[in-house]
């Protein structure tokens, strides 16, 4: 890492060499660690220190941006010259929008150094965990550090720091169990609980049986609703896909088609997440509220995206070449019910675990999807779990999913998601399961 | 961007600490990458950037256990790959097991795929003009509320050396492009994409392949086909004879044939994230995958697949190999360390997305290979059905068993002649089923090699550039509707 100092000054030294009329220089480290294991070994272990450099400028109605991981002066030196090549051999199309300087909220900054000897050790455990059930584990634990600031000719000067730990772990033996959690750093996540969970899983899933698909109520897990947002946020939250006339958004914007225990929010701020303090403009992250009491509001902007409804960025940039602003901390608010009670209150229904490839891209504005159940899919009969099922494809709008919640439990997790979501479980009538697998 | 000659002195430098270090194994991946995107929006110049991307990989073998770290930083090649070194030695603490490599041979080596115009030297002005004036066409047509024209082009030149003495040198240039109309009337959203969708087609080769794919000569049909979508019915549920269009059959292979055989899956590799796969060791040579007439190769030798190369991240040249052989699994894709699980060399389909990521089992280019009816024949020899072209969604079970493809439109095909069109098209199998029930592959005049440069797979996430030599081919009985 950098620090604010040297990242800063390597910013301002370098944007005073553009001479253009609008120009923002943006620089992204970050230190990324993974261990891998399967089968009971770990197969992969990884190390990557990653930097990206981003140059956006504009003349009148031009804009262009580079990007390169290579400081060497002549490779910069020769991508700048391919810059001015792309900006005035353009035909005037869109003015580069940039952001006005705001100051940048206060937040407790994290950080720490990757430990492959301490992912390892965690790692024994599960292993260990799994030999003595006769089953083999899965999965990964990964810790990511990072820095992002941005200078622009507006006077702009952003600095901020992100840290994350995030860890999965399967089980797999004639069932599968699986569960994940992100946490601020490798300790805050409760591995022994974690692994629990997802070996009792693994056990109780053992012998699934087919049920036919058809119309059912379900309980969505939070691994299972983390799924869910993710596709509604991709499809639905960006200000782009709502001024494109391709997000639900765009059609319900201000109306209340969902009930009022619905509220879907983003902040880069909330403790309760992960601090991501400043988007790729350099603008502090601001509370969105993209669902409220039922009510349809938001979505997330970027300057561009912005300017065009006279608004101010909501500090959802990313970076070029991507266009479409995203939301990056996501809190579905969770109920009042420990999900437990919720599933006794249940007469029949499917409890979900997981979802696998899941795509929208059926039809994005309804946001229907298709995908299946992995890891964990169970009957609920009378208030109980009575038996383990195959796994079943579904074929359904996620807005009807949404408009069709009975139930929000009380205990949320915190996953990852475009960024990161954290969620609770959901109760939903009338999902539409339409396929069957043979496991 | 240096000299590739200054890429491997400094590769054999970083190479020289490591073996000092008392590694089992050691190689080293020096990677230089340049991207250009364009892409023209509803008539604004939306994407005009330019990347480049340069770095180093350190992989090492010690005490049986994989280690790996990589960086940007040159000047920090000892710690770099001191902390390979560390990471190895943890993975070590949990392994009951060492890693065995297959042997392979010590190979010194250059390769370049072949283009004509280099397209990082084509104006950007001509860039413009064309994606300029397929865009105008598409937003004249009546109708059109969105449109995107983009074109992409990759350059990579990288090294590869391993302390048994391999040394290679390869350089790659990619060319692509699409064009994409979309018809949105309230909550229906209709699109239409040439030659195909997510932005288009690509394959090694230059500029010479943009002009070739002629998006401008295309604009006009497919928006008008966009706006007719709108008012089409969707495509009834029932069990039919399906055709698929090369676009979709290409995405088909990816999915049910490309990524079950990768041996790393199959393995239990991937298992937490991307799943296992169907085709279980047990099954190799004896399961009958698809009907006699499906052959499919892993081939990276082809000349303008996305998914050739001179050599893999591994050093291993690049192969041809059956999968499917008269219909029968036979093959898989493999690696050093998973060959050696079945007692054989390498395959060679270890790579790697850039410098910063380690090598895993990718697809090549993973072609159906063709059958013997015009593509016309094929057509008129089917008396009902549903012809479907171009994918728009996709999704398989962890074990690449049950899928779910919809596609941008469906054609009826009565009495041997493509009839109107449906909208919202899906379709939906179980592999093996969907693959027996396939009676006719139309012929070498309609297969050509398509490239998917998105296929994601991996923890962090990587992303390969890969292809899938296909021809139009008729399926029986197969699940369709139109949601």
């Amino acid at each position: 890492m950098w620090g604010e100092d040297r990242a800063l000054s390597f910013l301002k030294n370098l944007i005073k060499k553009l001479p253009y009329e609008r120009k923002e220089v943006c620089l992204h480290i970050n230190s990324q660690e993974l261990t891998r294991y399967a089968n009971n070994i770990i197969h992969q272990n990884v190390a990557e220190e990653n930097l990206n450099l981003y140059i956006r400028v504009g003349e009148g109605k031009k804009k262009v941006a580079i990007s390169t991981s290579n400081l060497e002066e002549k490779s910069l030196e020769n991508l700048i010259k391919d810059l001015d090549i792309l900006l005035k051999s353009q035909p005037d199309t869109e003015e580069l929008y940039l952001p006005d300087p705001e100051p940048i909220p206060s937040y407790e900054k994290k950080t720490f150094e990757p430990s492959p000897e301490k992912r390892a050790d965690i790692v024994k455990k599960f292993i260990d965990k799994a030999e003595k059930n006769n089953l083999n584990t899965f999965g990964a634990i990964s810790e990511e550090i990072g820095e992002i600031a941005v200078v622009n000719s507006k006077g702009l000067e952003s600095y901020g720091t992100y840290a994350y730990s995030h860890g999965k772990v399967m089980y797999m033996g004639d069932g599968s169990g699986y569960q994940e959690e992100i946490g601020k750093d490798v300790d805050s996540i409760d591995y022994e609980s974690l692994s629990e969970r997802a070996l009792q899983k693994c056990i109780d899933s053992k012998n699934p049986q087919e049920i036919d698909p058809g119309i059912y109520t379900v309980i969505l897990e939070p691994l299972a609703v983390g799924e869910l947002l993710e596709q509604i946020a991709y499809f639905g939250f960006s200000a782009k896909a709502v001024q494109e006339k391709r997000s639900f958004i765009s059609i319900y914007q201000g109306q209340k088609i969902f009930k009022d225990n619905i509220t879907i929010y983003d902040n880069g701020y909330d403790p309760n997440g992960i601090i991501f303090p400043i988007d790729f403009e350099g603008v502090p992250k601001k509370h969105v509220d993209l669902i409220k009491n039922g009510v349809v509001m938001g979505p997330v902007y970027d300057t561009s995206t912005a300017v065009k409804e006279g608004k101010k960025s909501t500090g959802h940039a990313l970076p070029p070449p991507s266009t479409y602003p995203l939301p990056f901390n996501l809190f579905f608010v969770a109920g009042e019910k420990p999900l437990n009670k919720i599933i006794s209150e249940t007469e029949k229904g499917i409890l979900v675990t997981r979802f696998h490839y899941v795509n929208a891209f059926l039809d994005p504005i309804r946001v229907l999807a298709t995908g299946m159940t992995r890891d964990g899919t169970f009957l609920i009969e009378n208030g109980k779990i009575t038996k383990p099922l195959k796994n079943l494809r579904f074929t359904q709008s996620f807005l009807e999913v949404l408009s069709n919640v009975e139930e929000i439990s009380k205990e949320t997790y915190l996953i990852p998601n475009i960024g990161f979501a954290r969620v609770p479980a959901i109760k939903v009538s009338e999902f539409n399961f339409t396929g069957k697998t043979e496991f | 961007m240096k000299g590739v000659r200054n890429l491997i002195e400094t590769g054999k430098e970083i190479l020289n600490y490591i073996s000092r270090l008392g590694v089992d194994y050691a190689d080293v991946r020096i990677v230089k990458r340049l991207r250009e995107e364009i892409e023209v929006k509803n008539g604004i110049l939306e994407t005009a950037v330019k990347n480049e991307t340069y770095g180093y990989g350190i992989r090492v073998l010690y005490n049986g256990a994989w280690g790996f770290a990589s960086s940007f930083d040159f000047s920090q090649y000892k710690n770099i790959a001191e902390k390979a070194l560390m990471i190895a030695k943890a993975s070590a603490k949990t392994n009951k097991k060492r890693v065995t490599l297959a042997p392979a041979e010590i190979i010194k080596a250059k390769w370049s795929n072949s283009y004509k115009i280099d397209p990082f030297l084509v104006p950007f002005e001509k860039k413009l003009d064309l994606l300029f004036t397929a865009d105008k066409i598409m937003r004249e047509v009546k109708g059109i509320t969105l449109t995107e024209s983009s074109l992409s082009f990759f350059k990579e030149e990288k090294v590869f050396l391993s302390s048994e003495g391999t040394e290679i040198e390869q350089s790659i240039l990619e060319s692509g492009g699409g064009i994409t109309a979309y018809a949105i009337e309230g909550s229906d959203i209709q699109r239409r994409s040439y030659p195909n969708s997510f932005g288009g087609d690509f394959r090694k080769g230059g500029w010479e392949f943009i002009e070739e794919l002629d998006l401008v000569g295309h604009a006009e049909k497919i928006a008008k086909e966009a706006v007719s979508l709108l008012s089409a019915e969707p495509l009834p549920e029932m069990v039919t004879t399906l055709i698929l269009d090369g676009t979709q059959l290409a995405l088909q292979v990816h999915e049910s044939c490309g990524h079950p055989t990768e041996l790393d899956r199959v393995l239990g590799m991937e298992a937490s994230f991307a799943g296992t796969s169907f085709l279980t060791l047990d099954k190799r040579g004896n399961f009958q995958y698809g009907s006699e007439i499906v052959n499919i190769v892993a081939d990276a030798t082809h000349p303008y697949g996305l998914g050739s190369f001179g050599y893999d991240d591994e050093g291993i040249p690049a192969q041809r190999s059956f999968l499917v052989k008269n219909g029968i699994f036979v093959g898989y894709l493999t690696s050093r360390e998973t060959a050696t699980i079945l007692g054989e060399k390498s395959n060679g389909t270890m790579r790697a997305d850039g410098w910063n990521r380690i090598p895993i089992i990718r697809m090549t280019n993973i072609n159906l290979l063709p059958g013997n009816i015009p593509f016309e024949d094929l057509i008129a020899s089917t008396e009902e059905g549903v012809y479907m072209a171009v994918n728009k969604n996709w999704s398989i079970d962890d074990k690449r068993l049950n899928f779910h493809f919809g596609c941008e439109i469906a054609y009826e095909i009565k009495d041997g002649k493509i009839g109107k069109i449906y909208k919202n098209p899906y379709y939906t199998g179980i592999t093996y089923e969907f693959w027996r029930s396939c009676d006719a592959i139309a012929d070498e005049k309609s297969w050509r090699v398509w490239g998917v440069p998105n296929c994601g797979k991996g923890e962090p996430m990587q992303v390969a550039r890969v292809g899938h030599g296909v021809s139009p081919a008729r399926f029986r009985k197969v699940k369709v509707g139109g949601k």
